[in-house]
């Protein structure tokens, strides 16, 4: 039989420190309260940052992993599902190595030399094919989403390019004003980004001061993965998983529909990330038997934090959500029915919620922390509007393009150049009949309007979706950091048919 | 050696010969149509209803789209769309989704079906009756509606026949040949009255070309070709009554060829002009042909004599100033 006090101690005795902490434990406070104990879902592994700088090494391999009940062939950090969770400070150094354990990328067709459809100014990648479909898919680098950060150099630069075989060190200089939340880190190789995602190449980062956890809030991080459950190959196969159909399979920190303890009245922390290429997330708290108060969205605090029934969770998204135990019982966690554009997606239960009767209330929160401040009418030196649309396109999957403002991505196209220290607001227009959560690196935005209809909260976002066949206007601050970056659909086989434009921070 | 399986799509439309025009712009009537969906039914919230609308208020509010004098909220998506339409092209849109063409809807003719189903027409026997059925039973050419009649589904539009009949006729393949994968129907291969419309198909007729205007006999020997596998077209102007019925009978023959025929049906007695379905058997007894009528809303399957079927195929299509007749399907 579970017992807490039992686990208590194990978590106090087990409590390691330095860079590494054990794979099921969260860390010496944190275990104190029993999160993972058995038939408990367990944190990921994670690092720490020591002295301001946080050492770690990330090695994408292809190899077999255990997803519900059958062994399937994944790209995978550290042989982890998800990868290892990153803590660190702000104004701290993130030193990561990534070491491409992937196998060689098979040879290209000669064919395709001779193609009418791809001219040398499609090919991108060694030996890649276009912009509007998969290819190269063991190429890699990291993009780490959200944070604010410089976008060049070994920093959060997503056009550099690491081979099977090759390696890259990372130096990203967290800045002391940095937000205090959660982010994550991925790959974002134009072409190979929905593989790797999809198949489980994410992880945690978050970004915190000392004292931001009080003592007596359990933390519990949650990696939401879709990974595709046809067949071992069905991530080499850009059929499979470019298509909306196919069946995905969910999990929770690399967990198949795991069960999520807490006593009645008890407050964990959720630290929530929707770490996919695909699927949208509708949560229900109160079915879940739970109430939840929200404190952050993307990374970035709310001014207040505010009591909340359901989420949405787009591809991409975090929400730090503190939840506390409220209807005794088992219950399921359920991806809400979701309709994504022409196409309706039924509820599925991902996994269970028990509530133990006999707890108290904590009453805690974590530390309050800085929001930005709004962006005024004032503020904005331009208006932009920046259309999603597709076209038919032989070279695609399925024959389907995505683009933005016309074309499909092209890295020599620089129409988005904002200017250092300005804010500007955007409008996505979607010609689509389909949702598209939008991203745009490097700089936080708040959400203003969604169809035309102004928005009162205006909450801040990196991911949001851009209604099928409507309008999303965001505003933006460009600050700290001049430099290239991307901005793209965060269904990634979108973004890999093409949905990403090149942004440029002038100085 | 394992390839990139991203290059197969591409490939095999290299070997199709498609059109190499990828920087047109694209805004036709299926771009129209993935919004404001096919069936006159509402799928996205907020997104109107516009078949059968006015003309004239569909260009009047293209124009208005196009010129900025209608924008903001969810107006700025027909906006960015209008900006791309010349002018020429909102007239050919508002004319389209102005005519009753473009919805799609069951005719109101059962009580055409029961009369004719009942025998008021004697010289067609129909499937549905206890002779129709009987007459498959007997037919020593009757493989083909094994093969096709699983696969048939009704046209979508009023002048889909053809494509549907090639639809039915291609999936009755099976593996054989290479169908396309419809994210709709993911993960199973499968030929729909959509995804025929490939690159290289709508350059012979467009989309919305076909749904005004269905396709002639060459038409559909052309977008066979374009479908993987190897098409004969044999108009009844340049063949007798006999040489018909031999290639009717080649084709239920091979388990390799499949039969489309295109007939002026109003010639059988049936309401209607010119159609496209495929052909299932024939009787020897009776010279009679199955039909596997494709506008199963109106008729249901019949059994049409030779010497009749062989009038209707002799008349001439308006659209090519030629006979119709039969277009011979065969695997590679």
């Amino acid at each position: 039989m579970h017992n807490r006090r039992q686990i208590l101690a194990l978590g106090a005795g087990g409590a390691a420190l330095g860079a590494v902490a054990a794979v099921g434990w969260s860390g010496d406070a944190l275990a104190g309260f029993g999160l993972g104990g058995p038939g408990d879902l367990a944190n990921p592994a994670e690092i720490r940052s020591e002295a301001g700088v946080l050492r770690a090494t990330l090695r994408p391999t292809l190899s077999q992993a255990l997803v519900d009940d059958k062994p399937r062939k994944l790209r995978r950090y550290n042989r982890g599902l998800p990868g290892p969770t990153l803590r660190v400070h702000p104004g701290d150094v993130m030193e990561i190595r990534l070491e491409n354990g992937l196998p060689q990328n098979p040879l290209a067709l000669p064919e395709l030399a001779d193609s009418p459809f791809l001219s040398a100014a499609d090919l991108c990648g060694p030996q890649g094919m276009g912009h509007v479909a998969p290819h190269d898919l063991n190429t890699t680098n990291l993009h780490f989403h959200g944070m604010h950060v410089s976008p060049k150099g070994a920093s959060d630069n997503v056009f550099l390019t690491v081979e099977p075989g090759g390696a890259f060190n990372y130096r990203v200089q967290i800045p002391q004003n940095h937000p205090v939340g959660s982010f994550w880190y991925h790959p974002h190789w134009h072409g190979s980004v929905a593989a790797q995602i999809g198949s489980g190449m994410a992880g945690l980062i978050l970004v915190e001061p000392e004292d931001y956890l009080p003592a007596g809030l359990p933390e519990r991080q949650i990696v939401i993965q879709t990974v595709i459950g046809s067949d071992a190959a069905a991530f080499d196969d850009p059929r499979q998983f470019m298509s909306l159909g196919a069946p995905r399979i969910f999990t929770l920190n690399g967990q198949y529909r795991p069960t999520l303890r807490l006593r009645q009245g008890e407050r964990q922390f959720w630290r929530m990330l929707l770490a996919n290429d695909f699927q949208f997330c509708p949560l229900n708290f109160k079915a879940m038997g739970l109430g939840a108060i929200l404190v952050g969205r993307d990374g970035i605090p709310l001014h207040e934090p505010k009591p909340v029934n359901s989420l949405l969770l787009s591809p991409g998204n975090r929400f730090d959500v503190v939840v506390e135990g409220l209807a005794p019982g088992l219950h399921d966690m359920e991806r809400q029915p979701y309709r994504h554009g022409l196409v309706d997606l039924d509820a599925r239960t991902i996994a269970q919620v028990h509530v133990e009767p006999g707890g108290a209330s904590s009453g805690l929160m974590p530390a309050p922390a800085a929001t930005p401040p709004d962006i005024t009418d004032a503020e904005i030196s331009r208006k932009r509007r920046v259309v999603l649309g597709e076209r038919k396109d032989p070279r695609a999957i399925f024959d389907t393009a995505f683009t933005i403002d016309g074309q499909s991505y092209d890295p020599d196209t620089w129409h988005l150049t904002p200017k250092l220290d300005t804010a500007e607001e955007w409008t996505f227009v979607n010609t689509t009949a389909y949702p598209h959560p939008m991203h745009i690196h490097i700089n936080p935005f708040q959400v203003v309007a969604i169809n035309g209809k102004p928005v009162a909260e205006r909450p801040w976002h990196d991911t949001f979706v851009v209604p099928a066949a409507g309008t999303l206007t965001i505003r933006s601050r460009f600050e700290d950091f001049d430099g290239d970056f991307v901005t793209h659909c965060h269904i990634l086989p979108h973004e890999d048919a093409g949905m990403m434009m090149n942004v440029r921070i002038l100085p | 050696m394992s390839l990139p399986r991203p290059t197969l799509p591409a490939l095999a439309l290299v070997v199709l010969g498609a059109s190499p025009a990828l920087a047109a712009p694209q805004v036709d009537a299926q771009t129209c149509l993935s919004c404001h969906s096919v069936d006159g039914v509402a799928q996205i919230d907020h997104i109107p209803i516009i078949h059968g609308q006015s003309q004239t208020y569909l260009r009047n509010a293209l124009h208005a789209y196009k010129s900025g004098q209608r924008s903001g909220g969810t107006a700025d998506v027909m906006q960015a769309i209008a900006q791309q339409l010349s002018d020429a092209e909102i007239d050919r849109l508002a004319e389209f989704f102005g005519t009753e063409a473009s919805v799609v809807s069951a005719a109101p003719v059962t009580h055409l079906v029961k009369a004719s189903a009942e025998g008021a027409d004697d010289r067609l026997v129909y499937l549905t009756t206890e002779e129709g059925g009987a007459r498959v039973v007997q037919s020593r050419f009757n493989h083909d509606y094994f093969r096709v009649a699983p696969y048939l589904e009704s046209e979508k539009f009023l002048t889909f026949c053809s494509i549907a009949s090639m639809a039915a006729v291609l999936n009755s393949y099976e593996d054989a040949v290479q169908r396309p994968i419809d994210p709709k129907r993911y993960p199973y291969p499968y030929f729909t009255q959509e995804n025929l419309f490939n690159a290289a198909n709508q350059q012979v007729k467009s989309f919305e070309g076909v749904v005004t205007d269905g396709l002639t006999l060459d038409e559909i020997g052309q977008y066979l070709t374009h479908l993987d596998v190897q098409p004969t077209t044999v108009f009844a102007d340049e063949n007798d009554e006999a040489q018909m019925r031999s290639v009717i009978l080649d084709g239920l023959s091979d388990p390799n060829s499949r039969v489309i025929l295109n007939y002026n049906r109003g010639i059988v007695g049936q309401d209607g002009e010119g159609h496209v379905s495929p052909i299932a058997a024939y009787h020897e007894p009776s010279d009679s042909v199955l039909v596997l009528d494709v506008a199963g809303y109106k008729y249901p399957p019949a059994w049409i004599p030779m010497p009749l079927l062989y009038k209707a195929m002799l008349d001439k299509d308006s659209a090519s100033n030629r006979s119709r007749g039969l277009a011979l399907v065969r695997t590679f």
